[in-house]
């Protein structure tokens, strides 16, 4: 086999039971065959995590991996993405956060990280180059994330970048998530939850390493062409000033943007979301590493309750899951939940579906006043929404049941909660309504995790870019879903950020040079033959999307799971310009396996689709499971 | 009839309004209303940079809702017309897109 260029070529399996650290070196055919990040998280998680295990014990995994250009001067490919069973889905799921994290553990001179076993106390992990320690972190428990990793970094290194978690990840919040030093956040899926059932606090990273790159000429070349398609995409203005706050009020004028729980009636005061309104808290700019888009944006709060307040915006999802969704138009009140959610370590998209869940139950008279301690969850209640966000964190009174997700909570509440319930495999829907796009509800349904809006992000139907496709039509949209999945596979297995690849398309003005300028310069960086074929590219999308598929297949699910709430399936979208619409799962259920080419009755992929894809050895297993026939 | 137009992001600062409401005749369209109607209220200039950010893709437009392809659209009373680049927000736009 070749020599592996790009790469750090070493993968670091920790082994918190035994407070253990092995390098092992990266095999070529696991590069080549599955490119990195999301591909090597799915390939390790079907090769080692066996069905039935609970996520919350031992025997569950985490992998954090990154790009083979982490670290490089390509422009927005250095996020981490974690990899994991999940404690809400209990299948396959991927999470993904940017920042400089993943830039640092590509310097200490790793691919990616596997994390196993259960710590016997509070620990956190110091990696600096070579040296690996599992130090005691009794004494920052319990901390908030910005609280805990101040102290660590004074013990390591002030240089050093952090992925910790927060409260709610400790209690085992099931959708507690992830957070790095400068508040991004791998969020979705429950994976704070696990590293709280580890006693796992940190993973402090700090290094030294530059990767040799193959065709340093070549590399240059592609990555100044890269930054030209940035500056000319008529993308490029609005992300960099204003980060998906640009898109908000516009999203909701054309049916996205979810209202009361996806009731989606019509929310007076909306125009708080025009651009000119929400750029006027801005007062800094900033970015992951070497990405010039820098989508981050500062904010300060200077009137009501929570004047004072510096800090990270609330993006589109949160403006969505603190507010739309919960019908509050409280720009203060939404920007101090999202700062809580980022210290105590919570998944906002997830939480604040949560909380609107609650309202409408509140409403319903399902939940009362006794069972919320006085707290009357009325919608459009800001400070109410504040103080239920806290208590899921903290698993307070009816925060106890709420931190369950909306789906278990459901269950628990019982009385016909599971009506109000609005998830797909247990993780809540975001910021779009099936309704108003259908592919992109596709999406939501099939998603191998569950509620996803990135998993298949409908840029036709949404943006109307590279091409305008109608959101409201059913034709063709099993083809269509397929296709946004396996690209974002493909160039998530590149660890690539989503915001670039549609800033770099609607550059180009078509996503098949986007394709190739992104193999050609995996090739120039990696040295590997087939990166130079974009079709081989589309392929890895493709295997990579099919295994994660497997997996949910071995645990058990079926075409059941691949479900929407009966508000969406039901009942009619109460306003333009999706008035009258539902969403036909059937009929599109079928478009997509047919397109998928997985079987019709049970979703799941044949032996054929997977053998055509170098899936084999995934076929023969699920065919002695009893999963597919020969 | 009347009609409401709503304007975002750069298109709200060249036009310097965020919104207006245009009275038109039963029958007219979105043509009528950009050509006719708006040319009454806003400069010359400002109405062709418009229709030509419109031509080029730059800059959307919604009928309740519906991003519409052309401005031969028909218009009903009470129609919420948004005129809207793809994303909005910064001052840099203003200068690249007109």
């Amino acid at each position: 086999m070749g020599k592996l260029y790009g790469y750090a070529g070493r993968i670091l399996r920790l082994d918190l039971t035994h407070r253990s650290a092995v390098k092992i070196e990266l095999p070529y055919d696991m590069a080549r065959d599955f490119i990195g990040a999301r591909g090597f998280g799915a390939k390790i998680l079907w090769d080692e995590v066996k069905p039935g295990v609970d996520p919350l014990c031992p025997e569950n995994k985490m992998i954090l991996a990154l790009s083979p250009l982490a670290g490089t001067a390509a422009q927005s490919f250095h996020r981490t993405f974690a990899m994991f069973k999940s404690p809400l889905t209990c299948g396959y799921f991927r999470s993904t956060g940017g920042g400089f994290f993943a830039a640092e553990v590509k310097s200490a001179g790793y691919d990616a990280i596997i994390i196993e076993g259960r710590a016997e106390k509070p620990t956190y992990v110091w990696i600096h180059d070579d040296d690996i320690e599992f130090r005691d972190a009794g004494h920052v428990w319990g901390a908030t994330v910005d609280g805990a990793t101040e102290i660590l970094r004074e013990e390591t290194d002030k240089n050093a970048r952090v992925l910790a978690i927060g409260p709610a990840g400790e209690r085992l919040v099931r959708v507690a998530c992830l957070v790095t030093d400068d508040y991004r956040t791998p969020g979705r899926g429950g994976g704070g939850a696990i590293w709280g059932s580890k006693n796992l606090k940190a993973i402090v990273a700090l290094g030294t390493k530059k990767p040799e790159l193959f065709n340093e000429d070549l590399f240059r070349e592609l990555v100044k062409e890269q930054i030209d398609v940035y500056k000319r995409s008529p993308l490029f203005d609005a992300f960099h000033s204003l980060g998906t706050n640009s898109v908000v009020y516009q999203f909701y004028t054309l049916g996205h943007n979810p209202t009361y729980n996806f009731k989606n009636t019509e929310l007076e005061n909306a125009e708080i979301w025009r651009t000119e309104v929400l750029e006027k808290y801005v007062i800094k700019h900033y970015g992951c590493f070497t990405c010039m888009i820098a989508c981050g944006k500062k904010w300060k709060l200077t009137k009501g309750p929570y004047a004072g307040l510096l800090w990270d915006f609330p993006e589109y999802e949160t403006h969505w899951s603190l507010g739309s969704t919960c019908g509050i138009t409280n720009l203060e009140a939404i920007a101090y939940a999202n700062m809580l959610c980022d210290k105590y370590g919570l998944d906002t998209i997830s939480t604040g579906a949560i909380v609107a869940f609650a309202m409408e139950l509140y409403e319903k008279g399902i939940l009362t006043d006794r069972e919320t301690d006085g707290l009357r969850l009325r919608w459009g209640d800001g400070d109410a929404m504040v103080e239920l966000v806290r208590k899921i964190a903290l698993r307070e009174g009816i925060g106890n049941i709420l931190a369950e997700g909306t789906a278990r909570a459901a269950e628990i509440i019982g009385r016909g909660a599971e009506k109000f319930a609005m998830h797909s495999k247990c993780l809540e829907l975001p910021a779009y309504d099936p309704r108003a796009a259908k592919a992109h509800g596709l999406s939501y349904a099939t998603s191998n995790i569950g509620g996803s809006h990135m998993i298949g992000w409908n840029k036709y139907e949404i943006l109307g870019m590279p091409e305008k496709v109608d959101p409201l039509t059913v034709e063709g949209k099993g083809v269509l879903a397929k296709r946004v999945q396996d690209q974002i596979a493909a160039f998530e297995a590149a660890g690539w950020c989503a915001f670039a690849e549609l800033v770099q398309t609607a550059g180009y003005g078509n996503v098949e040079k986007t394709m190739e300028w992104m193999g050609k310069v995996l090739y120039a960086a990696t040295g590997i033959e087939e990166f130079k074929d974009p079709g081989y590219i589309w392929l890895v999308g493709e295997r990579v999307y099919n295994v994660e598929r497997a997996f949910n297949v071995r645990e058990g699910m079926t075409r059941k799971d691949d479900w929407l709430p009966e508000r969406l399936q039901k009942v009619p979208f109460p306003r333009d310009p999706a008035r009258g619409q539902i969403f036909e799962l059937d009929r599109l259920l079928d478009d997509y396996y047919a397109a998928r080419g997985w079987d019709a009755k049970t979703g799941v992929p044949t032996r054929k689709k997977l053998e055509d894809l170098g899936l084999s050895y995934v076929a023969d297993e699920l065919e002695k499971l009893g999963k597919i026939s020969s | 009839m009347k009609v409401l137009v709503e304007f975002l992001g750069y298109a709200a600062r060249k036009v310097g309004r965020n919104w207006l409401w245009v009275e038109v005749n039963e029958g007219e369209t979105l043509r009528d209303v950009f050509l006719k109607y708006l040319g009454l209220r806003l400069e010359n200039e400002v109405v062709e940079a418009l229709m030509n950010a419109f031509m080029r893709g730059e800059v959307r437009v919604a009928v309740n809702g519906r991003v519409v392809g052309s401005l031969d659209a028909k218009l009903n009373d009470g129609d919420k017309i948004l005129v809207f680049p793809i994303a909005a927000g910064g001052d840099t736009c203003f200068e690249k897109m007109f």
